[in-house]
Formats: C-alpha cells, structure tokens, sequence
C-alpha cells in the first residue's frame, strides 16, 4: 500500500499518511503540483517557511515498466516565482516508489541553521546531523554517503550552492556508479531545498522494481509491446544509445538554430567539436572509463546517457548531455570539450543548473566581466566565486536575469525569469510558443516542438514560420504533462510520436497497475489537467497573459544565419491553453 | 559544380575517403539532385532522415545549386 511521507523540517518529525482517494491516480508531475497547488499558499516566500518541496515518482515508476525511472521534484521556485516541476532519472525514484513512497513532502524550516541528512529505509526514517557534510560538493557528499550507508543507495543532494540558497541551485540524484549528475534541475528547487535546512536524502534499499502491480499478465504484455517501440525506433535505438543527447550539436547548428555568444547567432563555428560524434570519439581514443550507451536508470532501455573520460581514461563527468555542452560550450563561445566537461563536473558538484549556469555566464560574457570563449576564466568563476558564495559569486548565483539587471544588459534570454534551452526561438518558433506559455519559464521539455520543426518527428512544421506553432506547442505540453506524470523519460515521446501503438501500450499499463479501465482520452485529460492546475497557481501567484511572451530584443532583433525574429502573434500564444 | 557535402552521425563514414570532420567540398555536374549525389557516395537513402540545404529543409529530389551547404542527417533526436 502506497503512502505519503511527511517530513516536517520544524520538528524533525516524520509521518506516514494514507494516500487521499484524489491523488491515487496521480503521481510524478501531476501529484507534484496537485499537492503544491493544494498546500502551498501561490503568494508565499519559495524559500520560507510555507513552501514545500514535494518529490514524486512517476505512475509506473518502479514496476518493470521501461525507461520509467523518473523522479519529480516540484515547489514553487525562487527562480521563477512560478510553480515548479523538474524531473531527473539516476536510482532514487524506483526506491522510493519501491518502500511504497507515493510522494515526499519536505515542509517547514528549522529554526536554526544546522543541516540535516534524512535516512529513509525499509526500517523507518531518521533524521542525522549533517556535521561536516555540509559544504561538502555532491562528488564528495556521495562517496561519504555510499561508505556510511551502504553502495547503491540513492543519494538526493544539494551543493553549496543549494545551501546558500541560490536561484540556479539544482538537486541531485546519483546514479548507479554513485555519482551525481543527474539534476532536477531547472527553477531554483536547491534552493529551496537548502532553505528547509536538508543537505540530503538517502533512500536505502535494494529494492528497484518491486511496486506491486494488479494485473502482471496483463502488465507484461503491454510493456513488452512498449519496449518493442523502443528498441525499433532509430532515435531511441540508435542515435541516442551510440551518440547521446549530444548529437543534437551539429542538426541545430546546421538548422541556424544554436544558441551561440548569448543568442547573438544561430551559428557556432566550433559546433563540431563539442557535439555527440565528438564526444564518441574521445570515449573511443581514451578509452578507460569512457562509454556512449550508458543508462542512467535501471531498466532504461534508450541509455542516452554518456562517461566523458578525462586525458587518462578516468571519469572527468558524467554524464555530458546536449543542453550542458551548449550551454557551457557555444552559448560561452568555448569550443573545448575538456573545459565544457570541466565547467559540467563542477556544475554537478557545486550543485547548478548547467543551462542556468551557462546562460549567466553568457550574459557576464556579453557585460564584460569575462571574454566569450575564455573557459579557464569561466572554471574559476563557478570554482571560486560560486563555490565560495562571494558577492560575485552570488551574482552568478542569481540566474541570467538578475545578473543581466546587475550588468544592465538587455540581451537577456529568459521567460519569467527563467533561460532558454538550446534552441533560438527565431529559427525554432514551435519552441519559442513553449518557452512563452509553459506555467514553468523558459522550458524546452515542457512541449519539444523542436521535433517537429527540425527533427522530423511526429509530422513537420516549417520551423521559421509562424504558422502551426501554436498547435503544435499546445499539444506536445498535454502529451508531455502526461509523459512526466507517468515518470517516464522524456525520450520516449519520440515513439511515441511516430508509431500509433506506443502510447496505448502506456495506457494499458497504467490499466495493469492501478484496475482502472483508462482510454488514450483520459490520459490526454489527465494532462491537460495538469496544465490547468499549474496554470491557476501561477494565476493566483500573480502571473498574467503579460508574463507568457518572449524578451523583447527576440522580436526585433534578427538571428543570423536565416536573419528571423520571433513573430508569432500575442493574441495566438494566447490561445495555446483555450482546452 | 562545387559544393558542400555534410554527413553526421551515423552517416558520416559515407563521406569521400580521407575527409577530415563532417564536410567535404565535392566536385558535381549541373542539373544533380540531392539524390543523386547520396548515391553517388552510396549513401543509404533509408537511413536519410533529415535534409538540409544551407540551413533549410528539403528533400532527395532538390536540385542542387552551385555553393549549395547540402547536409543529411540520419535520425536524431534527443533534448
């Protein structure tokens, strides 16, 4: 029987609570903001005492369900003011769904400021002093967690910069070789974690897969028919597995449509060598602990994820994905892999959102505080100032805009508060009308338009006009609700897209779990749900039709090569939630 | 004719012999589709998922100008 666990930071008390018939069919996404939207006053201070955070794994996240190991973390952010979902895979979701944790409400604050470890395990819940493993970064934290409590534990962190309440503060989770690196990271969520005083969660135990599901018969079939769209779609069988993430370098490049020199072109000249045929190429020459084709997450069957060796074969970070090395790489200017990883592993370490991060320093960049290109500048900023939460360091600490007000730059690429993702809205419109109207701020998973504007999946629209976007935006943010409220990765939304069985087989596995008699509708509905519950927080948190539109200079302008603004109308984005 | 022939990812051992990187310069007659020019490197169209030309999309039967950036791409995705 699923349960919520309740952690109140004043008290140090923990308590298991029934799960409300209300929230039986949700999880992930959709139990995250249901809860926030349920118990969060929309007004409140993110980082006092009235906030919570909420982690959630996904409907069929622990069960044999593939590539289902997502874990959702939700709060209202300190970075957007919005309400707030970011999920990450690593080993920590399918534990906690395994103990039977439906959902993990962290609520309260300490009055003091002392940080806390919460042991979670088949035994109980205890609470232990961090001591001195507060300031510790996330590399170090884990190892001395893993030697404490047992390999193989899941390990939810915070860096210093989550303890020093950052706006781009990340949380962690490990993954299967105990590292971390594997963020919820978008919106500031470490901060808020920080602010209730948590340095970190341990979940420890074995179990990955042992949530009980109704109908395993059934189950199985359908699962099996889901892997099977899996494993025969070229994106999620081929390309991901064999270049990561990261061979969406050179498509958007060559697309005009990679953010470069803090979205002043669409170009980056060095795109080749910070791409995914790149990075093969270095696991290949220096051999040792690099690897393409790694999952981060037992049971993923795409294993998009990648072990970047360093010059002597060791790890130098895991894993360098497609947002990081764009964001750190051409949005800086840098075209070094070993500098991007670099900045990658200290992002991990420190605790930062690695697109945050990367657009900040863009924009310091564009103010002068440091050249576009200059990587060992950039290291010692995040090594020195950030890690040591200097004046400088708290600047960067702020998010792109913020920094960007500091600095008086106008060149700011952010929506409500939040920086775009890897892909300019000038060349990319379908994903401008996400970024605009997303509930969570500038977000490229939130509705992945990207697909069918470049990537030729699920269908094409014209990726520089301004026709079709808002269509295409409104249905990929229901189907994506859904995607994340079922705790799957986002990946699979690529079959999904393209082969009419995929998302049946979803359906009738969620059937399989819960006795319940789902049609593709009522999955549909349950994610435009999750939008309107989202989209009425943020109302009654003061944000209006005014807030959802892109910064100014994305409209005036042009981004070469194809010398575009964003043109789609106000009174169209308007109309992407008329459902 | 001269243009520029990029192949990514998988696609990139298609390239003429001893390419450095992902682009090539190539010698073509006029009147060359985009098909034509796959062929010529025995470049399997199955695999062909995304095309474009100096930035934009098309398809194999483009006829391709002089200068032209032609760029093939296998199935990419990804976020």
């Amino acid at each position: 029987m699923s349960r919520i666990l309740r952690v109140d930071m004043s008290s140090s008390r923990a308590t298991f609570e029934e799960v409300p018939g209300k929230y039986r069919l949700l999880g992930g996404r959709a139990l995250t903001s249901q809860l926030i939207k349920d118990e969060v006053p929309p007004t409140c201070d993110p980082l006092g005492k009235n906030n919570k955070l909420v982690f959630a794994p996904g409907l069929l996240t622990g069960t044999h369900a593939p590539s289902s190991g997502r874990l959702s973390v939700g709060a209202k952010s300190p970075l957007t003011g919005t309400i707030k979902e970011s999920n990450a895979g690593g080993i920590t979701a399918q534990k906690l769904a395994s103990l039977g944790i439906k959902a993990l409400v962290i609520e309260g604050q300490p009055s003091n400021d002392e940080f806390q470890i919460l042991v979670i395990s088949e035994d109980g819940v205890e609470f232990v002093p961090a001591g001195d493993l507060a300031g510790l970064g996330c590399y170090e934290l884990g190892r001395k967690l893993w030697a404490k409590y047992g390999e193989q534990c899941g390990v939810i962190s915070i860096g210093p910069a989550g303890e020093a309440r950052m706006n781009l503060a990340g949380v962690s989770t490990n993954d299967r070789e105990g590292d971390p690196g594997r963020y919820a990271g978008r919106g500031g969520l470490g901060a808020v974690m920080g602010s209730k005083g948590l340095k970190a969660i341990v979940v420890k135990t074995d179990k990955v897969f042992d949530v009980p599901v109704q109908d395993p018969e059934k189950f199985k079939k359908a699962a099996r028919d889901f892997t099977e769209a899996l494993t025969t779609h070229p994106v999620t069988s081929q390309t991901l597995p064999t270049y990561g993430t990261a061979a969406l370098v050179n498509v958007i490049n060559e697309a005009g449509a990679l953010p470069t020199r803090n979205f002043s072109s669409g170009r980056f000249e060095g795109a080749a060598k910070t791409g995914g045929e790149a990075m093969a190429e270095i696991c290949q020459q220096r051999g040792g602990k690099g690897k393409m084709g790694h999952a981060c997450s037992p049971g993923c069957v795409i294993r998009c994820s990648n072990i970047i060796p360093d010059e002597n074969g060791d790890v130098l970070c895991a894993p360098v994905e497609y947002e990081s090395t764009w964001a750190l790489g051409a949005n800086c200017g840098i075209d070094n892999l070993d500098h991007i990883a670099t900045l990658n592993r200290l992002c991990n370490d420190i605790g930062l959102d690695t697109i945050e991060t990367g657009v900040t320093l863009g924009v310091l960049m564009e103010a002068g505080v440091l050249d576009f290109g200059d990587g060992p500048k950039a290291i010692e900023l995040l090594d020195k100032e950030v890690r040591q939460a200097t004046p400088l360091g708290r600047i960067i600490g702020s998010g792109a805009a913020i920094a960007g007000k500091v600095f008086g730059v106008t060149r700011v690429p952010t929506v409500k508060g939040q920086s775009m993702p890897a892909y300019d809205p000038r060349a990319v419109k379908g994903i401008g009308v996400t970024y605009a109207t997303t509930p969570m701020g500038a977000d490229h998973t939130a509705g992945y338009s990207v697909a069918s504007n470049v990537l030729r999946v699920g269908g094409y629209v014209d990726p520089l006009k301004p026709e079709g976007q808002v269509d295409l935006s409104r249905n990929l943010q229901i189907a994506t609700a859904l995607v994340d409220t079922v705790g799957l990765c986002l990946f699979v939304s690529f079959p999904l897209l393209d082969n009419e069985k995929a998302l049946p087989s979803v359906v009738e596995m969620i059937n399989a779990q819960f006795g319940t008699n789902w049609t593709v509708d009522d999955a549909i509905e349950l994610g435009k749900n999750v939008l309107r519950t989202e989209r009425a927080f943020n109302a009654a948190a003061g944000f209006t039709a005014a807030d959802d539109r892109l910064p100014e200079f994305m409209k005036t302008e042009p981004l070469a090569p194809h010398n575009t603004v964003f043109d789609v109308k106000d009174e169209d984005l308007d109309t992407v939630f008329n459902f | 004719m001269k243009v520029v022939l990029k192949l990514y990812a998988t696609l990139q051992n298609y390239l003429p012999p001893g390419t450095q990187g992902t682009a090539a310069e190539v010698e073509i007659p006029a009147g060359t589709t985009i098909e034509d020019l796959f062929k010529a490197y025995n470049v399997p169209l199955d695999q062909v998922k995304i095309i474009m030309v100096n930035g934009r999309h098309t398809d194999l039967d483009y006829e391709i100008q002089e200068g032209d950036q032609v760029a093939g791409f296998p199935a990419i995705a990804g976020g």
